[in-house]
């Protein structure tokens, strides 16, 4: 299946006209000043912005009351929807004849008709090297990078180069305390061994899952990682664990970055 | 007082365009930092500069119930002539003060109650030190120090676009059943199909709007969608899109940053 499959016929006739070298040549951007100065700067034309959408329904899973699991469905979810919008959004930068995507801002919006709908976007900018090079990474794709404009610069002037967005995502249910322990824990200041062995686990799960996806990139690390705890829309005891962070992988053996000039602001 | 007839700035506008002109003091929008980034870039604050109207609007106009045809037109109209409207008066007032240019401006719409809203555009007016005139001012949304670093770098705004798109579908079975609770993981097609079109065709606008306006490029700095219920057995989308357009003023090529470390620390 061609990866441009799934966009509308409008998109496809934008994006081919924003091509660069076509009479109509045009750019949009959603970085901010700074990043799209910097970008430049780092010797990257900034193509067109692109994005991708899914509404996803979002399926039921019970979850027991005392035990501390992953909720796999929820998971899958959580992973498919995610990787529906990135695709169509990296189909969109394809169209544009792309070496990479910056600033990826992945978002979710639960909405308000209909249970467990929620629209799962990826939104970046898609930008092409002034001096052809090999940046797309070992399967062809354009190369995706939640960096700002300003830590992408770092990065390449460090001397490494993007290579994918990689997360790892895990929704945990974290056991209710059995009566007895709660009423046995009033007044005390104890650690609640289950909770601090479902946070261990659930957060495992998700950096192990990102290390993976780096793995299959053939990276030498990860930069940028978050990790986050998101509630959702599920109430206190079941959260979504993310990893999310940038594989990269050297353009040069050196990697030095030339030494800056330290300033005092005088403003805020 | 008096009714007016809606062309050119209200009576009260007018006399305050014509007293902020006369005075010597130099009112604006913008804070310390963007006061001074903005000086450093060559442009002076004038004033404030704002555009407003009151206008009545009717939702998506539903023609068919049982084959859920909508007309949108009206409704998307109305939409840009609200925004049109509104920025058109504030760059009248910024062109009465002698400004170049509008910067900072923020775009806000509020209902008044279901069918009236408020749109306000608000900004502040700055003028060319250098004295080069271009003849419409020019208008964006970006902060004061944006428009500083736009400048260094060789570019410049031109104007705002606020682009928008509508979408709608009819709540069929095979929706019902992909949303229902029992339904498990899975993609809502006829949703995700919606909003992707309506999300392509902001930013086809948005493209148009550049073109026609000769711009080189946009900056988008807020894109947004909105769901409605239309009756009981439809829903609708609208995206909207804001940017500045830009042009470039001298040669692209690196301008060559200089790497800085503040020695004050993060809050």
């Amino acid at each position: 299946m061609t990866q441009t499959d799934g966009l509308p016929e409008d998109a496809r006739r934008r994006l081919a006209e924003m091509r660069p070298g076509e009479s109509t040549e045009l750019f949009t951007s959603d970085l901010s000043v700074n990043e799209f100065l910097l970008v430049r700067e780092a010797g990257f034309r900034p193509l067109g912005l692109v994005l991708g959408s899914s509404i996803y329904h979002v399926g039921f899973q019970l979850r027991r009351w005392g035990r501390n699991q992953e909720l796999t469905t929820l998971s899958a979810a959580m992973y498919h929807a995610r990787e529906l919008a990135m695709d169509r959004m990296e189909a969109e930068a394809d169209l544009l004849g792309a070496d990479g995507i910056v600033a990826v801002r992945l978002e979710i919006d639960f909405k308000e008709f209909g249970t467990d709908l929620a629209e799962f976007i990826a939104v970046g900018t898609a930008v092409k090297a002034e001096e052809p090079g090999q940046w797309r990474d070992n399967r062809g794709k354009p190369f995706t990078s939640d960096l700002s404009g300003q830590d992408f610069w770092t990065l390449v002037q460090a001397g490494y180069a993007p290579l994918g967005m990689v997360m790892g995502s895990c929704v945990y249910h974290i056991a209710h305390q059995r009566v007895w322990q709660a009423l046995g824990n009033i007044g005390q200041n104890v650690e609640i061994p289950q909770f601090t062995e479902a946070l261990y686990d659930a957060r495992e799960l998700a950096m192990s899952r990102m290390q993976t996806e780096a793995e299959q990139l053939a990276a030498e690390g990860i930069v940028g990682v978050q990790l986050l705890s998101l509630p959702h829309r599920w109430g206190g005891h079941t959260t979504e664990f993310f990893a999310i962070g940038t594989a990269v992988r050297p353009l040069r053996p050196d990697h030095v970055i030339d030494k800056p000039q330290l300033v005092l602001p005088l403003t805020d | 007082m008096a009714g007016w007839d809606g062309r050119g700035l209200p009576p009260i506008a007018a006399d305050r365009i014509a007293r902020a002109k006369r005075s010597n003091l130099h009112t604006s929008l913008l804070s310390v930092p963007a006061a001074v980034a903005v000086e450093s870039a060559g442009l002076d604050p004038v004033g404030e500069a704002m555009g407003c109207v009151v206008q009545q609007r009717l939702p998506p106009l539903v023609l068919t119930p049982l084959t859920f045809n909508v007309d949108y037109r009206p409704y998307v109209r109305a939409w840009r002539e609200g925004w049109d409207k509104a920025l058109s008066r504030l760059r009248e007032e910024a062109g009465l003060l002698g400004a170049d240019g509008v910067v900072g401006i923020r775009l806000t719409r509020r209902p008044m109650d279901d069918l009236v809203e408020e749109v306000v555009a608000l900004g502040t007016a700055v003028r060319d030190r250098s004295g080069r005139h271009r003849g419409r001012p020019f208008a964006t949304t970006l902060p004061g120090a944006d428009v500083a670093k736009l400048r260094s770098g060789g570019w410049t705004p031109i104007d705002v676009i606020a682009a928008v798109a509508m979408g709608g579908f009819y709540r069929d079975y095979s929706f019902r059943q992909q949303t229902s609770v029992l339904a498990g993981n899975g993609e809502v097609d006829s949703l995700t199909t919606m909003v992707n079109q309506a999300r392509s065709a902001v930013r086809d606008d948005f493209a148009q709007q550049l073109r026609g306006i000769h711009a080189h490029g946009g900056i988008v700095s807020s894109m947004s969608v909105e769901t409605m219920r239309i009756e009981d057995s439809g829903a609708g989308v609208r995206a909207d899109t804001f940017g500045t357009a830009i042009v470039r003023t001298a040669p692209a090529g690196p301008a060559g940053a200089l790497t800085i470390m503040p020695l004050k620390g993060r809050k």
